[in-house]
C-alpha cells in the first residue's frame, strides 16, 4: 500500500466512487477481449490493473475514454458511470469527456513542436485562454509533471529533442493541463529506466492527491508500491 | 463545444465529400461517355477488319495489331535492362548509399521526361542519325526507355522486400552471392517483373507523343517486314488524327470505338497487375 | 583426427566463382543504358546550340516566334505552357487535398477502395482519349459558359487548363493520399486523447506533418502538368504570339495560345527538318521543357530526402 495520508483514511472507501463499470464487455470484430469486467474507482485513489499480456488491459482503458470508438469493428457492452453519468452512451460528447479524463500512453507521442506548444496543445484548442492564462497553465502543468525545473529555460525547443523520461512527462504534463479528474495511464513507465521509472512513481504518487488514476502495469511490484486496489485481468475474466 | 469548433467538425468532412463526389462525377462521366459512343462501334467485325475511306467505314484491325507490336518490343527492350538496374540496385549496392540515391533520383528524372521530348529525341536518334525514316522500331525502343523505370521501380520494390533472413540463412550454408541471386533473389523477383511488365505495357499502349513523328502514320502499313521505313498504325495515333478532323459522322463511330477499346486494353493491364501489387505492398508491410 | 569436411570443403583455396558474370553484366547494362540516355540528352543539347549561339537569351525572352523570317522568341510559349499549368494546378489541387482527406482521414477500408479505384481509373485513361473528350466536349462548354465574355473559340489557354486539371487530379490525389497515411496513427490518437475532435486532429496534427509531402505531390502534379502535350494541343488552340502586355490577362486566359509542347507536338517540327536553325529552335524548345520539369521532380525529391532525414534526426534521439 503506498504511504500516504490516503491510505490510512478510513474515509478513502467511502466516498462516491468516481467510476463505476458493471459487467463491461469487449468484443472486436468476433473476438472477446473483455468479459463482464466490473470495478469501482474511487477519488484520489490509484487502481492498478494487472494482468499477462493480451489480457485486455489497454482495450479496458481505451474504453473508458471512449478512445475505443477509434477502433473499426469493436462493440462495448455494459455500463460505464463517471459520475452517474453512462459513459457508453452514444449522445454523449466523447471529444468533452476526454479533456475530463485523461491518458498516457505506453509510449511518448510528442507533437513535432516545442515544448510549449506540446503542453497547451489540447487545453488551447478547447477554450479560448488569454496569454496570461495559458502561461499560467504551462507552468502549473509542467510542475505537476515534475519538469518545470528542467525546461523553464528552453520552453521555445523542440519537444522531439527531450529525454525519453522527460518526453514522458511532457505527455503527462499535456494531458494534465485540461485538468482531468481521472488520468489513465498505460503502462506508462514500461519504456523507463529503473531510476526514472520511480521518478515518474512518485509524481504518480503526488497527483494522486488530487485526482483519480488507473494504471496499467505488468509487474506487481510496481502495483504493490503505488495502488490501493487492484483488478486482476486473466482470460478476460475479472477476478 | 464552442460554435466555431462544431463549424470546422461539420466542414472538413463536408469539403472533403464534396472533392470526392467532383472525383466521382468526372470519372463517371468518362465511362459514360466511352460506353456510350464506343459500344455501338465496337463489335468483332470491328476489330478484324482494316479501315476504309478513312476511317468512316471499317475496322480498327491493324491500328490494334500495331499496338501490340509496339508495347511487345517496347517490353522487350525494357526488360534487359531493368533487370540489370534492379539488381545493381538492390543486391549490389548497400540500401543507403549515396550512389543508390543518385540512381533513385535519376529513375525519377527519367519517369519525369515528357513524352513529346521522347519523340523529339526520337526524331533526333533514328530518323536523321540512323536514317531510319518511320520505323515500328524506333517506336519500340522509344516506348520501351519510357516504360524502363515503371519496370525497374517494380523490380527494386519486390527485391527489397525479400526478407533479409532468407539471405542470411542461405549465406550461412555457404552459398556465394552469384548463387543466392539465381536461388533467391532472381525467383522472388518474378512477381515484381509481371507487376510491371503489365504496368509497362498498360501506359505504353495509350502513349501518342513518342510514336507521332517516328513511327505512326494513318494509313497504309500493315505488317512491318523490316527496320527502315516500316511505320505502323496504332490505336493512340488512330484517335489522335481522328480527333482533330471528325467531322465525317461515320468517323466518328470509329473514333469512339477505337477509344473505348484503347481504354478497355488499358485497364485490363491495369486490373491484372492489381492482385500481385496488392500482395506486394502486404508483404513489404509485414517484412 | 582430420577436420571434418576437409576434404569436401576446402577452406585453403578460395572457391572460383563461377557467376561473376552476373555482376558484371548488371553493371554492363547499367552503365550502358545510363551512358546512351546521357549521351542522347547531350546531343540534343548540342542541336539547340545554333540558336543559342544566334540568340543567345533572346531565344528565351524572345516575344516573336515567325520562323518563315527567322524569327524565334520563346516567351510566349512558355507563359502559356505556365498559365496552362497554373489553372490546371488551381483547379486540381483543392479537389485532390479534399478527396485525400476524405479517403485517409475519414472513409474504412472499404469506401477508401473504391476512392482509390475511381482515381486509377482516372489515372489509367490515355491523354489522346482526354484530348477526344476535349475536342468534342469540352470545347463546347466553354465557349458557351464564357459566352457573356465574347470568346473567340471554345479553344484557350483555360480550356487547356482545365482539361489538364482532369489529367494531373489522380496522381496529386494518390501522393497527398500517401502523404497523410504516413503521418503515424499514434499521432492522431494522442491529439484525440487530448479532446480534440477527429477534424482537428486532421487540421493541426496530420495535415502539418503530411506538409512535407503534400507539398511534394503538388510539385509532381505540376511536373506533369507541363510536359502534357496530345490533350493540350488539341484544345489550347495553338495561336502563336499570344503574349499579353501584362502579366495576368484575363483576355489571354480565354484566347486561343501555344504552349512548348503545343508547338513541338504540331507540324512545324517536321518542316523544321531542313533549316539547321529552326531545328536547333525547336530542340532548344525540347531543352527548355526538359529542364522546367527535371526542376520541378528534383525539388520534390529533395523534399522527400528532407524529411526522411529530419525524421531520422528525430528519431535517433528519443
Amino acid at each position: 500500500m503506498p504511504e500516504s495520508a490516503l491510505a490510512t483514511d478510513p474515509q478513502t472507501f467511502n466516498r462516491a466512487p468516481v467510476l463505476r463499470a458493471e459487467a463491461l464487455s469487449v468484443t472486436i470484430g468476433s473476438t472477446p477481449i473483455l468479459n463482464r469486467i466490473s470495478f469501482t474507482l474511487f477519488p484520489r485513489t490509484i487502481l492498478g490493473l494487472l494482468g499477462p499480456s493480451g489480457a485486455g488491459k489497454s482495450t479496458l482503458l481505451r474504453c473508458l475514454n471512449r478512445l475505443i470508438d477509434l477502433t473499426p469493428g469493436a462493440h462495448v457492452t455494459g455500463r460505464l458511470l463517471f459520475h452517474d453519468r453512462d459513459l457508453l452512451d452514444r449522445t454523449l460528447d466523447a471529444d468533452a469527456l476526454r479533456a475530463r479524463i485523461g491518458m498516457i500512453f505506453q509510449q511518448p507521442v510528442v507533437f513535432p513542436t516545442t515544448i510549449e506548444r506540446n503542453v497547451l496543445f489540447g487545453v488551447q484548442r478547447l477554450r479560448r485562454l488569454t496569454k496570461g492564462a495559458a502561461a499560467t497553465i504551462l507552468e502549473k502543468s509542467l510542475r505537476e509533471a515534475a519538469l518545470w525545473e528542467q525546461v523553464k529555460d528552453r520552453l521555445k525547443h523542440p519537444g522531439q529533442q527531450l529525454s525519453i523520461g522527460q518526453q514522458q512527462r511532457l505527455c503527462l504534463a499535456r494531458t494534465l493541463a485540461t485538468d482531468p479528474e481521472i488520468l489513465l495511464m498505460d503502462e506508462p513507465t514500461s519504456a523507463l529506466d529503473p531510476q526514472t521509472t520511480r521518478e515518474i512513481e512518485a509524481t504518480m504518487l503526488a497527483l494522486s492527491q488530487d485526482r483519480a488514476i488507473i494504471l496499467v502495469t505488468h509487474h506487481p511490484e510496481q502495483a504493490e508500491r503505488m495502488c490501493h486496489s487492484t483488478l486482476y485481468l486473466d482470460s478476460h475474466v475479472s477476478i | 463545444m464552442t460554435g466555431s469548433r462544431k463549424f470546422i467538425r461539420w466542414l472538413l468532412p463536408t469539403l472533403g465529400l464534396v472533392s470526392a463526389l467532383v472525383v466521382a462525377v468526372v470519372v463517371i462521366f468518362i465511362v459514360t461517355v466511352l460506353l456510350q459512343r464506343g459500344t455501338s462501334s465496337v463489335s468483332i467485325h470491328f476489330l478484324t477488319t482494316d479501315t476504309r475511306g478513312a476511317g468512316s467505314e471499317g475496322g480498327i484491325f491493324y491500328q490494334i495489331l500495331g499496338t501490340c507490336i509496339l508495347i511487345g518490343s517496347a517490353l522487350a527492350v525494357a526488360v534487359p535492362p531493368a533487370l540489370a538496374i534492379s539488381l545493381v540496385r538492390s543486391v549490389f549496392l548497400q540500401p543507403h548509399t549515396r550512389l543508390g540515391k543518385a540512381l533513385d533520383l535519376i529513375l525519377h528524372l527519367l519517369n519525369g521526361i515528357p513524352a513529346i521530348v521522347f519523340g523529339i529525341l526520337g526524331l533526333l536518334i533514328f530518323s536523321k542519325l540512323f536514317g531510319w525514316g518511320k520505323s515500328w522500331l524506333a517506336g519500340g525502343i522509344l516506348l520501351g526507355v519510357m516504360i524502363l523505370p515503371t519496370l525497374t521501380v517494380a523490380l527494386i520494390e519486390r527485391l527489397a522486400a525479400v526478407p533479409r533472413a532468407y539471405i542470411e540463412a542461405a549465406t550461412g550454408l555457404g552459398l556465394t552471392r552469384g548463387q543466392i541471386i539465381l536461388a533467391i533473389w532472381l525467383p522472388q523477383s518474378s512477381g515484381g517483373l509481371i507487376t510491371g511488365s503489365l504496368l509497362g505495357l498498360a501506359r505504353a499502349a495509350g502513349e501518342t507523343a513518342p510514336i507521332l513523328f517516328v513511327t505512326a502514320v494513318f494509313s497504309g502499313a500493315t505488317v512491318p517486314t523490316g527496320i527502315v521505313d516500316n511505320p505502323l498504325l496504332a490505336l493512340p495515333y488512330h484517335i489522335f488524327v481522328l480527333a482533330q478532323d471528325s467531322f465525317h459522322e461515320g468517323a466518328r463511330a470509329n473514333l469512339w470505338g477505337a477509344a473505348l477499346v484503347l481504354v478497355t486494353l488499358i485497364t485490363v493491364l491495369n486490373l491484372a497487375a492489381l492482385p500481385l501489387r496488392f500482395r506486394l505492398h502486404e508483404e513489404s508491410r509485414h517484412a | 583426427m582430420s577436420e571434418r569436411g576437409a576434404e569436401r570443403f576446402p577452406i585453403e583455396k578460395m572457391r572460383v566463382n563461377r557467376h561473376r558474370w552476373i555482376f558484371w553484366s548488371s553493371m554492363a547494362g547499367l552503365l550502358i543504358t545510363l551512358s546512351a540516355l546521357l549521351a542522347t540528352l547531350l546531343f540534343l543539347v548540342w542541336q539547340a546550340t545554333p540558336i543559342i549561339r544566334q540568340s543567345g537569351a533572346g531565344f528565351v525572352f524572345g516575344r516573336l516566334w515567325y520562323y518563315p523570317e527567322q524569327m524565334f522568341g520563346a516567351l510566349a510559349m512558355i507563359y502559356g505552357t505556365a498559365v496552362v499549368s497554373l489553372v490546371a494546378l488551381t483547379l486540381a489541387v483543392p479537389v485532390a487535398l479534399g478527396t485525400a482527406v476524405l479517403s485517409a482521414e475519414y472513409l474504412d477500408a472499404g469506401a477508401r477502395l473504391v476512392v482509390k479505384s475511381a482515381v486509377e481509373l482516372l489515372a489509367g485513361v490515355p491523354s489522346v482519349v482526354y484530348g477526344l473528350i476535349g475536342v468534342l466536349f469540352l470545347r463546347e462548354w466553354v465557349y458557351r459558359g464564357l459566352a457573356p465574355f465574347d470568346p473567340i473559340s471554345g479553344d484557350s489557354l483555360f480550356t487547356a487548363g482545365l482539361l489538364l486539371a482532369v489529367m494531373i487530379l489522380p496522381t496529386i490525389t494518390t501522393l497527398c493520399d500517401d502523404a497523410l497515411r504516413a503521418v503515424p496513427a499514434s499521432q492522431r490518437a494522442a491529439a484525440r486523447s487530448l479532446g480534440l475532435t477527429r477534424a482537428e486532429s486532421v487540421l493541426h496534427v496530420a495535415l502539418p506533418q503530411a506538409a512535407p509531402g503534400l507539398l511534394a505531390a503538388i510539385l509532381l502534379g505540376l511536373g506533369r502538368a507541363l510536359g502534357e502535350t496530345v490533350a493540350v494541343f488539341l484544345v489550347v488552340g495553338r495561336q502563336d504570339n499570344q503574349l499579353p502586355d501584362k502579366l495576368f490577362s484575363w483576355d489571354a486566359l480565354i484566347s486561343p495560345g501555344q504552349t512548348l509542347t503545343s508547338k513541338l507536338g504540331g507540324p512545324e517540327t517536321h518542316l523544321a527538318y531542313g533549316d539547321p536553325l529552326h531545328w536547333a529552335a525547336m530542340a532548344g524548345l525540347a531543352v527548355l521543357l526538359l529542364v522546367m520539369t527535371a526542376l520541378c521532380l528534383a525539388a520534390a525529391k529533395g523534399i522527400e530526402k528532407l524529411t526522411k532525414s529530419r525524421a531520422a534526426r528525430v528519431a535517433g534521439q528519443s
